[in-house]
């Protein structure tokens, strides 16, 4: 036979607690969340502090949105169908030149993006690695 | 016959779309001709995971298209415009009120979302719902067609990976290690953990250690002011590691004593899950999904007063009978959210709805 689970009893544990709470005093109010102003921090998070994580987030966003499709079906009754799709035949030759050169310049935006963040990749090992040895041989001295 | 899965985005490591990886699997392996289009595709997963949604090849009214619903997006209007059967995955959508005072755009975009599970109510044939929460939520947005719960399918193989050393070696060390993965969002109540935190240090360890581990991207307002609210509390040792790589997210579960949860709004909560794989005992407050997540195991409380949590985390800690019964427990749940019974149930409401 399966095991079972055996429910915890919990709202017998919360009555213990309450009445240690009770005993031993613990009742200094908690500063409320809403009397928060985070401004200040907001301030210094949205300057000039680099965040790596947050640099590959976008810099993967950007790869994932990167290419932009020209062709799009359509949906819709037989008539609406046919409607559109002599529309995007027309206009074909007009978009895919244009969404061609968007492509070239999305492919290239986001290659020196990936090229940037694996700089600064490769700039942080070599720094850690200095680090390292500076330690060393502080040291050592 | 075609079985296609349709989503906004694919991308490495979320709960949706790992979700859909893994029933990709199974569909293949039911045999049927699969495959899973997206507006947006994550340049890190492998090549033809998934495709461009232009590329959706025709479909024939005997075809499916199974849609994950998770956000605001154009698709959720567009998706019955195709010429199949649409099965609706619902993994919830973060109601707009919680993000409205912190990012504006985030809320409008929940806020489409909703309306656009609301279109979808009368034009969909079959749902499946990552959890109770999310069928209930459905029927109150007036979907009338049957609707099946699913939990998320989750590749626990990834969690056999080795975590991060470094990451261990910097926090390893006296104090009880309080986790709570998630993305920083207000929805998830990070203040009520910071204040549990802030009392448990005080009262119980001064050594503890709090790691709020998740993306402020999007929230950065919110963020600030929980930075701002640790500051004003006077409390130490929370850490915000922020995006971080996935064996680094490990090696935090490696790591942890705890896993206190206090959100107020979820869908399924995938790091329930994930505290139950790793044995880390979960201390969760009761709302929307979470309660069927932990289906019946972890602490489930009903109230989430600091002192009481803080309290609470002490018992686990200090009682081994305690944590052992709650360890068993989410071992035990564990059992039934695994890959195998989990795909059976999909295979079973499949193949239910394919002969229908």
């Amino acid at each position: 036979m399966a095991e079972q689970i055996i429910p915890v009893d919990v709202e017998k544990i919360m009555e213990e607690i309450r009445q240690e709470i009770k005993e031993k005093g613990y009742n200094d109010s908690m500063l409320s969340f809403r009397d928060v102003d985070g401004s200040e921090q907001l301030k210094e998070l949205t300057s000039d502090v680099f965040d790596l994580g947050e640099m590959e987030r976008v810099v993967q966003q950007m790869n994932m949105r990167s290419h932009v499709e020209w062709y799009h079906p359509v949906e819709g009754s037989a008539f609406a169908n046919f409607f559109k799709k002599v529309i995007r035949r027309l206009c074909r030759f007009m978009l895919i030149p244009i969404v061609d050169h968007q492509n070239a310049y999305n492919s290239s935006a986001a290659q020196s993006m990936n090229q940037a963040l694996s700089y600064i990749k490769e700039q942080q090992k070599i720094i850690a690695n200095l680090e390292e040895r500076i330690k060393v041989l502080e040291d050592k001295k | 016959m075609k079985v296609l899965q349709v989503l906004t985005t694919i991308s490495f490591g979320d709960a949706v779309s790992n979700d859909t990886l893994a029933l990709q699997d199974v569909l293949k392996e039911m045999g049927y001709e699969t495959g899973i289009y997206a507006e947006n595709i994550d340049a890190r997963l492998p090549k033809n995971t998934a495709q461009k949604i232009q590329k959706l090849p025709a479909l024939k009214s005997q075809d499916v298209v199974i849609y994950h619903l998770s956000t605001g997006t154009d698709l959720n209007y567009e998706i019955t415009k195709y010429k199949a059967r649409i099965l609706l995955i619902y993994h919830n959508v973060t109601p707009p009120e919680f993000l409205a005072p912190y990012n504006g755009a985030a809320a409008r975009l929940c806020r489409y979302g909703l309306d656009g599970a609301r279109h979808l109510a009368d034009k969909v044939e079959y749902c499946l719902a990552d959890s109770e929460w999310n069928k209930k939520d459905l029927q109150e947005m007036g979907y009338k067609c049957p609707i099946d719960v699913l939990p998320i399918l989750i590749a626990f193989d990834d969690y056999k990976k080795t975590p991060n050393a470094a990451v261990i070696q910097k926090y390893q060390g006296k104090g009880t290690k309080i986790l709570f993965t998630g993305r920083i969002a207000p929805n998830k109540c990070h203040q009520d953990v910071i204040a549990s935190f802030a009392c448990y240090k005080k009262y119980y360890d001064p050594d503890a250690k709090l790691f709020l581990v998740g993306s402020y991207s999007g929230m950065e307002a919110y963020y600030a002011k929980l930075l701002a609210y640790v500051k004003e509390l006077g409390v130490e040792d929370v850490y915000f590691p922020g995006h971080i790589k996935f064996d680094e997210i490990l090696a935090y579960y490696h790591l942890a004593d705890v896993f206190l949860c206090e959100s107020e709004h979820e869908g399924f909560c995938v790091p329930l899950v994930e505290a139950m794989y790793f044995d880390v005992p979960v201390i969760a407050y009761d709302s929307t999904a979470i309660g069927g997540t932990l289906g019946g195991s972890g602490i489930l409380m009903k109230e989430k007063e600091p002192h009481l949590v803080a309290g609470m985390i002490h018992r686990l800690q200090s009682d081994p009978a305690l944590r052992e019964q709650v360890v068993r427990n989410q071992r035990i749940r564990l059992q039934e959210l695994g890959r195998e019974p989990v795909k059976k149930q999909f295979e079973d409401y499949m193949r239910a709805y394919l002969k229908g």
